[in-house]
């Protein structure tokens, strides 16, 4: 088993278009893209103006007061330009159409939603001031939760508010600092995030769904055109074990593929990926047993094959990642791209990376575990069926 | 010497078309066994039903003594195989290759170190274990092709035209293998497109056509099946047509002569003979009796080339239809 994984690793490390898209592909996307978005997130232009309009759904005295404080502290700034708004889609469309660079609903309870606009200065702008006052209010929160401030009467003399009245702080905020701690992290709606971690996320999910196709679709298809696959079977090795030793030989190239984007975006343009090692052992495992299960698949239908399946295969990899809104997000058709297994996986990933959920990416980890493990079920069946090798 | 395979009513369709039609025949224990077939006569087929694998519809097949359907996994560890494609990796290089294809049948440690620069030193590539295959020439691939074959040391060898392409040196390395091989013990089966080298090589032939089997011998039991007589031409000087005429008259009462006649206008005569005439004395008394002054003369014993040509009709090296 270990010769031919030794084997199908070897074979591709050293077949050249194998070693180019798996490894070299992804380096050189890494510091194309990362030297383009460097100047992107470096952009020296002025703010200039911030035309903002804001809803407060909220009905909840101390955060209504709260808010209005912020307000107030907001239209000291010349730059910010406040409207008050009373119908979320209306001010939407006026976000769209650019007559607006941002709508901000505070709703109960307290959270903030932002309606971005197409200006990413000033985008990042405005999530991170609502994200400063977001946790500047929570911490507040926690504390006065902390000092035993439970009545809302007496909070306000102690915060200074305006006298305004205090509702009991809630329960989920109030319990400890280290609460604290990730209710600001899950909070992070990315203003500590620059446009290489999102890049470097979705580049991941594409190389390893093209790298993961073109490996399995040459693999076979090769081996039955040159007649390896032929003398192979001849021989007494079960081809269950075969096809799965095939497979499994491939994921070291899985896991260096996903590794060649993830080192040199951090270490040469800074990317970040989720926040814990934990997170980022299980993106990496994730991603790498995504590029498996494509593999698997493209391997079981390269049996069929009588044609090189390279090209095919990669048309098929770029539609779907066309379609999920990889190159463009103007692209992401509702109802739909939503669907495809790049966008769910692309999804998943910044679910882990950007708001510490790893629920997503552990539910893709086990569907691609469970596709890999299938795929080497059916390849083996279809391998013992004779006509299909001889 | 033993009955190594018997194959008895062997039949095999791919849909309407029947590829291996009730065929049956017998390999002994250590011999090269030439089995030929214009293409699509069924003998890929036959040999992939022999090297366990494809299926037979029907029919028995037993290798070594065992039954090929209840002992497949027995019978594929002594196989060895040398398909006419280059069959290994090119990005491997030869020891890894031989070392894979070994390893697959078992071997392991010494033993399979030792299996392998055995092969490859057979084959006569113990110089260039480390290049990449795919950087060696033609007539290196074509033997590293066979090292990946025999490096488990199989009792049976199935060597599917293993010199196709090959320089005039390899080919001769081949052919020498081949036999070191066979007197070694082990049992070769062995297919070609150049029928020299199977009358060189093998020890028996058969012959299968529309995948029955249409002959089946040594070479001159085969030669025998078709033909008794052999072709003498005799080149003359320029002579009239009277004088051809009343010559090939003369030429064609002589005892051992079968028939007697002239290459359309040239000045070539063709006498068949019986295999065992040899005295042309008679003949050119015959030819200086008329006036016929004799340029050259001679013999044109039939070959297993034209053997098969009558057995199937077809060449033997034509293309016709893809393998089946």
């Amino acid at each position: 088993m270990f010769r031919i994984m030794q084997k199908e690793f070897l074979g591709m490390l050293r077949d050249r278009s194998g070693f180019v898209f798996s490894l070299i592909f992804p380096v050189v996307l890494v510091f194309v893209l990362g030297n383009m978005l460097a100047s992107l997130d470096n952009a020296d232009a002025p703010i200039e103006e911030i035309r903002l309009a804001y809803i407060v759904e909220t009905q909840n005295p101390a955060e209504a007061a709260a808010i209005d404080e912020f307000l107030t502290v907001m239209e000291e700034n010349s730059q910010v330009k406040l409207t008050e708004s009373d119908d979320f889609s209306v001010s939407k469309v006026d976000v769209d159409k650019g007559d607006l660079d941002a709508c901000v609903v505070f709703s109960e309870p307290f959270s903030v939603t932002i309606a971005e606009g197409g200006d990413l200065v000033k985008n990042r702008a405005v999530k991170l001031t609502m994200q400063s006052f977001a946790r500047e209010y929570a911490a507040i929160s926690v504390l006065m939760a902390h000092v035993g401030v439970e009545d809302s009467g007496s909070w306000a003399g102690m915060t200074g508010i305006d006298g305004a009245t205090f509702a009991p702080v809630p329960s989920r905020v109030a319990l400890s600092m280290t609460e604290l701690t990730d209710l600001t992290v899950d909070k992070d709606l990315g203003v500590n995030r620059s446009m290489i971690d999102y890049y470097a996320v979705m580049m991941i999910v594409m190389i390893v769904f093209m790298s993961g196709s073109s490996i399995g679709a040459s693999s076979v298809y090769q081996s039955k055109q040159d007649g390896t696959m032929r003398r192979t079977m001849l021989s007494p090795v079960s081809r269950s074990k075969y096809f799965a030793s095939s497979l499994l030989g491939f994921f070291p190239l899985h896991i260096l593929s996903v590794l060649c984007v993830m080192v040199p975006s951090v270490l040469f343009f800074g990317a970040h990926y989720a926040n814990t090692w934990q997170g980022n052992v299980l993106l990496f495992i994730g991603l790498s047993v995504v590029g498996m299960a494509a593999t698997g698949v493209c391997m079981i239908t390269g049996i069929f094959m009588k044609t090189n399946p390279f090209i095919p295969f990669m048309a098929v990899v770029w539609v779907l990642l066309f379609f999920s809104g990889t190159f463009s997000k103007e692209i992401f058709i509702t109802g739909f791209s939503e669907y495809l297994p790049t966008s769910m996986i692309r999804a998943a990933a910044f679910d882990l990376t950007i708001f510490g959920r790893p629920d997503g990416m552990i539910l893709v980890t086990v569907v691609s575990i469970g596709v890999t493990a299938i795929t080497a079920a059916i390849g083996s069946a279809l391998l013992r069926r004779k006509e299909l090798v001889a | 010497m033993n009955e190594f395979i018997t194959v008895n009513n062997l039949t095999k369709r791919f849909g309407e078309l029947t590829a291996v039609d009730n065929l049956s025949f017998n390999v002994e224990e250590g011999e090269i066994f030439g089995f030929l077939g214009p293409n699509g006569a069924g003998k890929t087929t036959t040999l992939n039903i022999l090297s366990t694998l494809l299926e037979a519809d029907s029919g028995e097949v037993t290798v070594d003594g065992l039954d090929l359907k209840k002992n497949e996994r027995e019978i594929k560890s002594i196989i060895g195989l040398v398909p006419q494609e280059i069959a290994f990796y090119k990005n491997l290089t030869a020891r890894e290759n031989v070392t894979f294809f070994a390893s697959l049948y078992g071997l392991k440690g010494k033993v399979l170190k030792e299996a392998v620069d055995e092969a490859l030193s057979f084959v006569g590539l113990e110089g260039e274990t480390k290049k990449r295959s795919g950087k060696l020439s033609g007539g290196m691939q074509r033997r590293l092709n066979i090292a990946c074959g025999i490096a488990h040391k199989p009792k049976l060898i199935v060597m599917d035209e293993p010199t196709v392409g090959v320089d005039a040196k390899s080919r001769e390395l081949i052919m020498h293998s081949i036999r070191t091989l066979r007197d070694g013990g082990a049992t070769i089966i062995y297919t070609s497109h150049y029928m020299p080298e199977v009358q060189e090589i093998c020890d028996r032939i058969a012959i299968i056509s529309s995948g029955r089997l249409a002959a089946i011998g040594t070479e001159t039991e085969l030669l025998s099946y078709v033909t008794n007589h052999k072709t003498v031409v005799i080149e003359t000087e320029n002579t009239d047509e009277e004088i051809f005429s009343k010559a090939l008259r003369i030429l064609g009462t002589i005892p051992g002569v079968s028939h007697s006649s002239r290459q359309g206008n040239e000045n070539i005569i063709d006498l068949d003979v019986d295999l065992t005439f040899s005295n042309i004395t008679p003949i050119l008394g015959t030819l200086l009796d008329c006036g016929i002054s004799v340029r050259s003369i001679d013999s044109e014993a039939p070959n297993l080339e034209t053997t098969f040509l009558a057995l199937t009709g077809s060449e033997l090296n034509k293309e016709e239809t893809p393998h089946v």
